[in-house]
């Protein structure tokens, strides 16, 4: 068996505010076209702010720009469809005070809660 | 009986064992017997030589069956197969089930094997076995055995054979499907069946991996006929493709296309009737202008749209793209609207492959492949994985959980989709509602999977 590429996990919360702009993101440092909508509805809040999640393995490619400031080329899946300058917006919000928060190598779970989120709850059927 | 000749046992062949195994003496203890040392078992009641009984703890089979000739003789064996492993030994790679006499003849180089009074397999380019164990293991009582290097006609090895025995098949989840009915089966034990990207492009192979294709097993894997009318690698044909806006000719064994302006490519259609997988073998090279291998649906539009090359080839791809039914356009793209500009193919074929397959496109939300614990993990955050599926309005969905087997019945599936979120080692989705014994058989052997409860 080949030796894992996926490395790490991410997880992230992104407040509703900030989604279109991540999506963004999400679209320029993954690895499909689909993934502009990797970030829809918001299931998590902290009393005052809802964010949509996400945990997901990646390659260290991905954490690449965490350390270098700097984003990436423009991959032949995002082209066509990529807002760079939305892709900054977010990347220039990461873990800063309102914006979007992400984490590596932690149980997701774990970690929404401690960054004070929990779960939005279903609607129940009446 | 005509041709036969008896010959004292060891005349024929010498039976060894070269461990120590079990045996139950007579009065009902558990005896140990030293290498190559004669057992006679008394748990039936009478003494009964026990050549081969896992039951009893065997740990060694017979070894060295002797080479015997394939073109005249045969075996007579008193036996009771309850799971045993193939007898190998005597040339036959197929488990058998049943008690009682079994003759296997060998004549010409054609084995027969003949339970009941008549044939019930024959292995017609029979090649002569390695000596070897006769049997594996698995639960196999040797009562007697008897090789007479002699032939022996169909009409005195059927006089011969009263025993009851059939070929034994282990249950597969495909069986449920075997009549046509709608549903899935999702093995993630089968590396083959499991993609990373939801094209079905770059396979899992390794525990970490995320999964973003997995292939449904219930249609059998089994390809389509070619839908190109010359899939080429290489082409000698290409009378049957349409080429708008360009001209089309064939260069050691490529098909070149060079564009006579506007939106130039090389392509072909057909229709899908069916929610199925097509997969996709294409080998595309740029040459003044950049290209690629596109798939187009009639109503969804484009579906599989890989990075364009220039001025390189992008060697042989395989790609497995998820399609509703309506008419498929695989086309060699020329993205240049200039006249003159060139590029080529050397593959560009399109099979279908049947099958309810299930996919996730959104990086973040595929779950993963793991070789310890349960097979197929999700992150309970935003991992799903869903299939289009007909409409079943009463559905068995059987899940193979780390707290057992889970059986569901009657799921609406009337909707025609289907997501599933949970960590898994096997999914199998029925229309309607199993037999007790089929549920049986799919418990069982869901059961059987990694990181399941028993």
């Amino acid at each position: 068996m080949k030796q894992a590429e996926y490395t790490h996990t991410v997880t992230i919360a992104v407040p509703t505010a900030l989604i279109d702009d991540t999506n963004h993101l999400a679209l320029l440092l993954g690895e499909s076209s689909a993934d502009i909508k990797t970030f829809q509805q918001p299931t998590y809040t902290d009393g005052t702010t809802e964010y949509a999640v996400a945990h997901t393995v990646v390659k260290p490619v991905f954490l690449e720009p965490t350390q270098t400031g700097t984003l990436p080329e423009t991959p032949p899946h995002a082209e066509g469809l990529l807002d760079r300058e939305a892709a900054q917006r977010a990347f220039d919000t990461l873990n800063t005070s309102g914006g979007l928060l992400m984490a590596t190598d932690v149980d997701p779970h774990e970690q929404f809660a401690a960054w004070g989120l929990e779960p939005i709850p279903s609607e129940e059927p009446i | 009986m005509q041709n036969l000749k008896t010959v004292d046992f060891g005349v024929a062949f010498t039976l060894t064992r070269p461990a120590p195994a079990d045996y139950e003496d007579k009065d009902g203890n558990t005896q140990t017997a030293a290498a190559n040392e004669p057992r006679f078992n008394y748990s039936n009641g009478v003494a009964q030589g026990l050549l081969l009984n896992a039951s009893l703890s065997e740990t060694a089979a017979i070894d060295d069956v002797p080479a015997f000739n394939a073109s005249a003789g045969h075996w007579v064996i008193d036996a009771t197969f309850d799971g045993s492993e193939p007898l190998k030994g005597m040339g036959l790679y197929e488990q058998f089930v049943g008690s009682g006499r079994m003759v296997v003849s060998y004549s010409g180089g054609t084995a027969k094997v003949w339970a009941g009074g008549q044939a019930i397999h024959t292995v017609g380019s029979y090649t002569s076995a390695e000596p070897t164990h006769i049997c594996e293991g698995g639960m196999a009582t040797i009562g007697g055995l008897t090789y007479k290097p002699s032939a022996i006609s169909d009409a005195d090895a059927a006089a011969l054979a009263t025993g009851d025995f059939e070929i034994y098949v282990p249950f597969s989840p495909s069986q449920l499907f075997s009549e046509g009915q709608q549903g899935a089966w999702y093995d993630p034990s089968g590396l083959a069946t499991l993609f990373q990207d939801a094209a079905g492009t770059i396979p899992v192979t390794s525990d970490g991996d995320p999964v973003g294709l997995m292939l449904d097993r219930s249609k059998g894997l089994e390809l389509g006929p070619e839908q190109a009318p010359d899939p080429g690698d290489p082409f000698t044909d290409v009378s049957g493709f349409s080429a708008p806006n360009s001209t089309v000719s064939i260069v050691d064994g490529w098909l070149a296309q060079e564009n006579t302006g506007g939106f130039g490519r090389v392509e072909y259609s057909f229709s899908v009737t069916e929610v199925a997988a097509i997969v996709c073998n294409y080998r595309v090279q740029g040459g003044t202008a950049s290209c690629n291998f596109r798939v187009t649906h009639s109503a969804d539009g484009i579906i599989f749209n890989p990075e364009y090359v220039a001025g390189v080839d992008s060697g042989n791809v395989t790609a497995r793209i998820i399609t509703n039914p309506g008419t498929i356009t695989i086309s060699l793209v020329n993205r240049s609207g200039s006249s003159g500009t060139t590029c080529k193919a050397r593959l560009l074929s399109a099979k279908k492959l049947p099958g309810n397959h299930a996919t996730q496109s959104v990086s973040a939300s595929r779950p993963i492949y793991k070789t310890t614990g349960l097979l197929q993990q999700y992150d309970s955050v935003d991992d799903a994985m869903n299939v289009t599926l007909p409409s079943i309005p009463a559905a068995t969905v059987i899940t193979a959980k780390a707290t057992g087997v889970e059986v569901q019945y009657p799921v609406d599936l009337s909707a025609g989709s289907y997501t599933t979120n949970a960590s898994h080692s096997g999914i199998i989705i029925r229309e309607g509602q199993l037999s007790a014994s089929e549920e049986q058989d799919a418990i069982n052997y869901l059961s059987t999977q990694q990181g399941v409860a028993p």
